[in-house]
């Protein structure tokens, strides 16, 4: 418990450490994944056993909008829909990459509105 | 033949008073009743037998009055479908319309208010709807629930019970008050005490302040009422109950304190060490405890009373396990090798893992356990690997294992893949050298850091303006939770005030969105809220954020 | 302001009145239309913990039957999976022939063995397989078979069935009994 308490105070106490306060408007690129399949890149990989990986490695990125949102004061702009990006697969067993198809969306503190809404 | 005219033999055959029988002891009643209604098994051992949809036979076992009415038997609402209360205060009265003029908005807090009006039940005309599924004005009600086939002596039994739940008010719930209490276990740290408590007087004073308030002024009270609907008007007490010394002395310290003071309900708590005797005497009085800030909870798939923020650190063991049981085709024959740090923590942690392990039908892993306090060298992890040659070498210890873990790197023999708790590492997971950070992966049972941040508002309101590094951050918002699923049971609850209710009521919850945690779900009879871990891996650079290789909930 | 107020009632009220006080004539009526349903191509886990394709389990031709329930659901899914036993139940030894799936929607409670002991509640046979897996990967296949609830407690009684000649699906909304259940499964020409 106490380890955790460490991270997460330096995480949100602004102290340098895992995380920076990110000024209203800046935002950050956010990914809902639609889809994912696997690409061995030519290491023979097993393909089934590749697209379960490439399901677990490309959900890992998929933002869950609500969650953006219960915060409060951050809003989503869609920026592209069914977008293809490439990772790598980063499995110490396994090569190849991971292909997801992704809606991309600007996540940012809201600048309509300066008085940031309360909690939930 | 008319499908009324098959309903009314039914209700002719079928209607049989059922109080002719003899009834059991009281204390009989209860258990036979229980049994019955919990479990769908008969006084004699046979499953209850029953229709549903109006042709399906199903054993009352895979339908059982508890799962809708809960337990409690003051009804759910799920979907589309909304059961009624089945207690006897409440079939035994009229239900009477709507009372109009009454400014009152119909939401799922207060659904039952608003169901069909009825005459005041009798044993005989129960009896008729248990069995026929027809109600006292003649209505057949909803298919979803079963008919039964009872002997007039199990009808009997039955009635009896359902006449027994939620019949007289619960301890610690007075006119116009609720009292909680809080259990703080001597020797816990003091600052860890007030994170705990102080979201929770938050709480309290700001239900106290509504209730004030609404005494003196009109429209408080009635924009009270449409908020809190029957709750607006009570007030809140939030006592201390410190339990000193030996665990084996708590039972009897806790019941000085409910004897004293009852309280409606427990909220939060902290301990130490274990939390076992407290767990164990709510269990036995029927005293809900929500949220106790422990890292080792009691683990029961059928205990009731004590409701977890998560499984405790055993959590993130399990979803190793989990996380690696979706690449076991890759690891194939090779071992995997548990260096497990000896002390509760490094137990529950590899216990965790252990556990998911089997259940997935794998080799088990070798253990190899260090005794609590020898530092770990890269000597003794070499010898793990010379000896084993895992495909997985998982790490259950503090920081002090990223020296020698670094040192191992350079051998030619390594394990593909590391896996260690990043809540154990602490803050040092971010000085993981460069070089480590591609085979390590790491578990993470809380919302990402940098995204937790986005929470820091809503976390903050409990402090009223306090400074928030005076807080250990994780209690503090643990603490937050409890007071707000606490808040919107409460509200949900349209003034029916039992303890079994309360758990129901929380069972019924939507998941919810909170500080800290990625998600929090509830359940009928679900108990850890928390119930997700990331696999993380460190990112590029200085100062490393984690980057997630899994979701939250891997399965 | 009161006539709106009573209005707001009325409107709020009714699918509360109508769904205690169904009088037995309405029983077991239930929604019947023919879709056409893009199946994702996800990883899913079946009771035993062995991950499954659900495109290839769904489209490969044996017959089939896919419903959304979760272990611990109170009112609905008792229902349908009561539907699903009887069916089994009905089929005896032919029960294998026909693949009902149940895929839980509720993926942060529901592992393996809780899924397991979910199925043997209900005495199932095999052939029925109750399905977990990621919750992003649970939401696309609801939002496929236009099912999506955006909770658990939110959800609707919905049984799917394919059909083998031409791989459209029947969508089924409500709480049916038993003997209708086997008649649309029947009728799809899955037996």
């Amino acid at each position: 418990m106490k380890a955790a308490v460490l991270i997460l105070a330096a995480a949100l106490l602004g102290s340098p450490g895992l995380a920076a306060d990110k000024p209203a408007g800046e935002g950050e690129i956010a990914y809902i994944v639609n889809g994912y399949r696997y690409d061995p890149a030519g290491s023979g990989g097993d393909p089934d056993t590749g697209h379960s990986l490439c399901g677990t490695r490309c959900n890992a990125i998929s933002a869950d909008s609500v969650d953006y949102m219960m915060g409060g004061g951050w809003e989503m702009r869609k920026l592209a829909a069914d977008r293809e990006i490439v990772i790598p697969l980063d499995n110490p067993f396994m090569k190849g990459n991971c292909i997801c198809t992704v809606d991309e969306f600007l996540a940012r503190r809201s600048t309509r509105n300066q008085t940031v809404r309360e909690g939930q | 033949m008319s499908r009324l005219l098959i309903w009314t033999l039914l209700l002719l055959t079928l209607s049989a008073p059922a109080t002719g029988a003899v009834l059991p002891s009281a204390e009989e009643i209860q258990r036979l009743g229980a049994r019955m209604y919990r479990e769908g098994i008969l006084p004699d051992g046979q499953a209850m037998k029953a229709f549903v949809s109006n042709d399906v036979a199903v054993d009352g076992t895979a339908f059982t009055c508890v799962s809708c009415h809960l337990r409690s038997g003051l009804g759910s609402v799920e979907g589309e479908v909304v059961t009624p209360p089945t207690n006897g205060r409440i079939l035994y009265q009229e239900r009477k319309p709507y009372i109009k003029g009454k400014e009152f908005v119909p939401s799922v807090a207060n659904y039952a208010k608003y169901l069909p009006v009825r005459p005041a039940y009798t044993d005989e005309t129960l009896a008729t709807l248990i069995s026929a599924g027809v109600d006292p004005t003649g209505r057949s009600v909803l298919s979803v629930m079963p008919r039964y086939e009872l002997e007039d002596r199990d009808m009997a039994i039955l009635i009896a019970y359902l006449k027994t739940l939620s019949d007289r008010p619960s301890p610690g719930v007075g006119k116009q008050e609720i009292r909680f209490a809080t259990v703080i276990v001597e020797g816990s740290d003091p600052v860890a005490v007030e994170s705990m408590v102080t979201p929770l007087q938050f709480s309290v004073d700001r239900k106290n302040s509504l209730a004030k308030a609404a005494g003196v002024n009109e429209r408080v009270a009635r924009m009270g009422y449409n908020m809190l609907g029957d709750l607006h008007g009570y007030t809140f007490t939030l006592t201390r109950w410190i339990l000193k010394g030996d665990p084996a002395t708590w039972r009897a310290q806790l019941e000085e304190y409910d004897r004293k003071e009852p309280a409606f309900a427990l909220l939060g708590g902290i301990s130490p060490g274990t939390w076992e005797p407290v767990h164990r005497f709510c269990e036995e009085r029927g005293i809900p405890d929500l949220f106790p800030v422990v890292d080792d909870p009691v683990l029961s798939d059928t205990d009731w009373y004590t409701h977890y923020l998560s499984r405790g650190v055993r959590q993130e063991g399990e979803a190793a396990a989990r996380y690696l049981h979706g690449m076991v085709e890759l690891i194939r024959d090779r071992a995997i090798v548990q260096v497990i740090r000896d002390g509760r923590r490094g137990r529950a942690l590899a216990d965790g893992f252990r556990t998911v392990w089997a259940e997935t039908g794998h080799t088990p892993a070798v253990d190899i356990v260090l005794p609590a306090g020898e530092p770990l060298t890269a000597e003794a992890l070499r010898q793990a690997v010379a000896g084993h040659k895992p495909a997985v070498l998982i790490l259950w210890d503090d920081a002090g294992l990223i020296n020698p873990l670094g040192e191992l790197m350079a051998d030619p023999s390594r394990p593909g893949m590391i896996v260690a708790s990043a809540t154990w590492l602490g803050s040092a997971a971010t000085t993981v050298p460069e070089a480590l950070r591609a085979p390590l992966f790491l578990t993470w049972p809380y919302r990402l850091p940098q995204d937790d941040k986005r929470y820091d508002i809503a976390a903050r309101k409990v402090l009223a303006g306090k400074r928030p590094d005076k807080y250990d951050q994780v209690i503090l918002r643990q603490s937050y939770i409890t007071q707000d699923v606490l808040g919107r049971a409460l509200m949900m609850m349209r003034g029916e005030f039992y303890r079994d209710f309360l758990l129901d009521t929380i069972g019924m919850m939507e998941d919810m969105y909170y500080p800290l945690y990625e998600r929090v779900s509830f359940g009928p009879g679900q108990r850890y809220a928390s119930k997700g871990c990331y696999i993380v891996q460190l990112g590029k650079g200085e100062n490393p954020q984690f980057e997630k290789r899994s979701e939250w909930v891997i399965q | 302001m009161r006539i709106t107020l009573v209005r707001l009632l009325t409107l709020l009220l009714v699918p509360y009145l109508v769904a205690s006080t169904a009088p037995a004539e309405e029983l077991g009526r239930y929604e019947r239309s023919v879709e056409r349903y893009a199946i994702p191509d996800v990883v899913l886990t079946n009771q035993n913990g062995d991950k499954v394709r659900l495109k290839s389990l769904l489209e490969s031709g044996q017959p089939v039957a896919v419903d959304f329930i979760y272990a611990t659901c109170t009112t609905i899914c008792p229902i349908l999976s009561a539907g699903y036993a009887h069916l089994q139940r009905k089929l005896g030894s032919e029960s294998s022939k026909v693949h009902l799936v149940s895929i839980t929607i509720d993926p942060e409670n529901d592992t393996p063995p809780i899924l397991k002991d979910y199925l043997a509640k209900y005495q199932a046979r095999p052939g029925w397989d109750f399905l977990t897996g990621s919750r992003r990967d649970i939401d696309r296949v609801m939002t496929a078979f236009n099912a999506y609830f955006r909770d658990k407690m939110d959800h609707k009684p919905l049984t799917f069935i394919r059909m083998p000649k031409d791989g459209s699906w029947v969508r089924l909304y409500g709480l049916m009994n038993g003997i209708d259940f086997v008649e649309e499964y029947r009728q799809a020409g899955n037996l």
